[in-house]
């Protein structure tokens, strides 16, 4: 058998496993679990935060904090794949520490500014 | 019955005298065994096919810098010094550990294809380079045993496609370094074997294209791998001293032989473009402070040499055994005399001794990245223990139950071995969960920060913390990283500490200074270890949080 059918074999497993491979890596790079908190501003004094989803969980809690004193709470949906930013106008008093704690089922994540 | 024509019996004739022409059954044989290499491989690529490995990461940066400026990277660094108990960042330095050739080609392919570095690419790079190499060891004993009895000849290509291919295919320098990303390494166990290729058909042929070939293969392997370069002159310089060893006495006529072959307008043209190539851009590594510490007494525990149990579990006990009674063979049957058997015994006896006994050779390096270099000619001496095996049983007065039961033990001995690693070594998988959340992180960090920012992460808990730099482009050492932990401990070389002391133990004295030397303003760590110490100062701010990676800035309110 001339060596030519070999390589033409060889061609085809090498193109399955690679498209197999990537389809594997696109699959798990676009399916995730996860959802993150941050600020919008990390440096400065604005307490505006965002929910960034990866996960299929779309029912969020939040709740903003000064020290023991509430300022603000609400409940929102952040489908899929998309980011959600507050729109907060509060002022947190200077030596406070600013907490913002937000929940989804039985998960939480706090970010904070101490001021 | 039908008279072959004159046609066929010519085509019949010249396909038996074709080294590359195979019967039914062999190629049948062949297609079968490169089935299981290529699909052994992939299923343990597949869990970790998501790019994460630090090696990788760190090649990755350099080939997106060549992308992204359309130039040739000057490879240097910044770093951490103390300078009179005060704590600073350095002046770019030079890193002689990289080379252009590992990064251009990731760099062409995103340039033409405009693949993101962060996908599957660069590891289905490296699984091509892979195979590439499989199937040059394949050709190559077609080459080096084709001169050898019948058997020999036809069964040693096959069966050293299987010892290397299928039986060992993840562990050691094959899937394992295809998805660790050790780029050099990958590259340079194509480039061995390609130029043991070449050099076997220049001596044989005596063909000046070939030693042409073999020459510029050289050159390209002192381009892309310093380690590979490095034990390619061993190999040469044992294959050498065997072969005049052996041809003693018409040792004269040889380099006759060989002057002939290298004074030819080929090489001469090869060995002007290699000179050209050298004043033009020398490789980094070229130089007196790399060449001390690849060179030298070895100290260090790790570069003393592995045990031979060691040994036998990187090489595969069953083929290390066969590869040492290969050689024994070859010996005994005066075919180190030739060609092939001077070349073989050569390569295998170089890094044999390279890992076993390096003080012997005054090599400096660690053990453990010599041993990886070990499975290729391991693979192709035991290939000709396994064939003459074969031969001399089929050859035997033993009945073919005997014939067939001892030529399939031999077989089952060396196979069981390899398919068990491959076991162990499928049993675990990696999480590429938590390096999306890392990658995400990254992508928020360099969003939110400046070139006043300075930035520190954790290598230790943080997963494909390598891959971060590929966001901000800034440096090769940016963000600065918190090591691995014993790497603090290590008497041999000193570390600073500060990259110890601003995650480890933020509010203490040590860890303050150097926040206020360094200018350090933000740390990524891993919530479920770091984020403790962070949490008792109010001089950091949590401005980040997913379930693998925190981000704390450092406020200057405090």
């Amino acid at each position: 058998m001339s060596h030519k059918k070999i390589i033409a074999a060889i061609i085809i497993f090498l193109i399955i496993s690679f498209g197999y491979l990537s389809f594997v890596c696109q699959k798990k790079l676009a399916s995730a679990h996860w959802w993150s908190l941050s600020f919008v501003n990390p440096t400065g004094e604005n307490i505006n935060f965002a929910i960034d989803n990866r996960g299929s969980k779309k029912d969020f809690h939040w709740e903003v904090l000064s020290g023991q004193e509430m300022l603000g709470k609400g409940d929102i949906v952040v489908e899929k794949n998309s980011v959600w930013q507050s729109q907060l106008q509060i002022k947190i008093s200077q030596e406070k520490k600013a907490l913002v704690r937000v929940s989804s089922k039985d998960e939480k994540k706090e970010i904070y500014k101490n001021f | 019955m039908r008279q072959q024509t004159f046609d066929e019996t010519n085509e019949k004739t010249n396909n038996e005298n074709n080294n590359l022409f195979f019967s039914k059954n062999k190629a049948i044989l062949i297609v079968l065994v490169l089935f299981l290499a290529i699909f052994v491989k992939t299923i343990y690529l597949k869990d970790s096919i998501i790019p994460t490995a630090t090696d990788l990461g760190h090649h990755m940066y350099w080939a997106k810098l060549i992308s992204t400026t359309g130039q040739l990277p000057n490879y240097q660094e910044r770093d951490i010094i103390e300078n009179n108990g005060h704590y600073q960042i350095s002046a770019p330095r030079k890193i002689d550990d990289f080379i252009i050739g590992e990064h251009l080609i990731f760099a062409a392919i995103n340039l033409v294809s405009g693949l993101d570095f962060i996908s599957a690419f660069p590891s289905l790079v490296l699984f091509l380079a892979h195979i590439f190499s499989l199937l040059t060891i394949f050709i190559l004993t077609i080459r080096l045993f084709k001169n050898f009895e019948n058997d020999i000849g036809d069964y040693s290509p096959i069966l050293a496609l299987l010892f290397v291919g299928p039986v060992f295919a993840i562990s050691g320098s094959q899937a394992k370094f295809v998805s660790g990303g050790v780029v050099g390494n990958i590259l340079g166990n194509l480039l061995i074997p390609l130029f043991a290729y070449f050099l076997t058909r220049a001596l044989m042929e005596k063909k000046s294209l070939f030693m042409a070939l073999a020459a510029f293969t050289a050159l390209g392997l002192a381009y892309i791998h310093h380690l590979s370069a490095f034990i390619l002159i061993f190999i040469f310089l044992f294959a050498v001293i065997i072969f005049l060893f052996s041809n003693i006495k018409r040792f004269f006529s040889f380099v006759q032989d060989w002057l002939k072959i290298i004074l030819s307008w080929p090489v001469v043209l090869a060995l002007i473009f290699a000179t050209v190539m050298f004043l033009v851009y020398l490789p980094t590594y070229l130089n007196t402070t790399a060449i001390d510490t690849a060179v030298g007494h070895p100290e260090k525990p790790t570069r003393t040499g592995l045990s031979l149990p060691q040994i036998k579990y990187a090489a595969g006990e069953t083929r290390l055994a066969l590869a040492l009674a290969a050689v024994i063979f070859l010996i005994f049957s005066q075919k180190i005399k030739n060609y092939p058997g001077a070349l073989i015994s050569g390569w295998f006896l170089a890094i044999f001794i390279m890992t076993y006994k390096p003080q012997l050779l005054f090599i400096d390096i660690p053990s453990n990245r010599i041993v990886n270099y070990l499975s290729f000619p391991t693979a192709i001496l035991s290939a000709l223990s396994a064939s003459w095996f074969i031969h001399k049983i089929k050859n035997s007065d033993l009945g073919p139950a005997i014939t067939t039961s001892a030529i399939g033990l031999l077989l089952i001995a060396v196979i069981a071995g390899g398919f068990y690693d491959n076991s162990q070594s499928l049993k675990t998988t990696t999480k590429m969960g938590p390096a999306l959340e890392t990658f995400a992180a990254a992508r928020y960090l360099s969003d939110k920060t400046s070139s006043s920012d300075i930035v520190l992460k954790d290598h230790n808990y943080v997963l494909a913390d390598a891959w971060i730099k590929l966001f901000f482009m800034r440096d090769y050492n940016f963000p600065f990283s918190r090591g691995l932990l014993k790497r603090y401990e290590d008497k041999f070389s000193k570390r600073e500490m500060c990259t110890l002391w601003m995650i480890s133990a933020p509010n203490l004295p040590s860890g303050e200074k150097c926040y206020a030397d360094l200018g350090v303003n933000f740390v990524m760590i891993n919530p479920r270890y770091d984020a403790g110490q962070f949490a008792k100062s109010k001089k950091f701010d949590a401005v980040y949080a997913n379930d693998n990676v925190g981000i704390f800035y450092r406020n200057k309110k405090q």
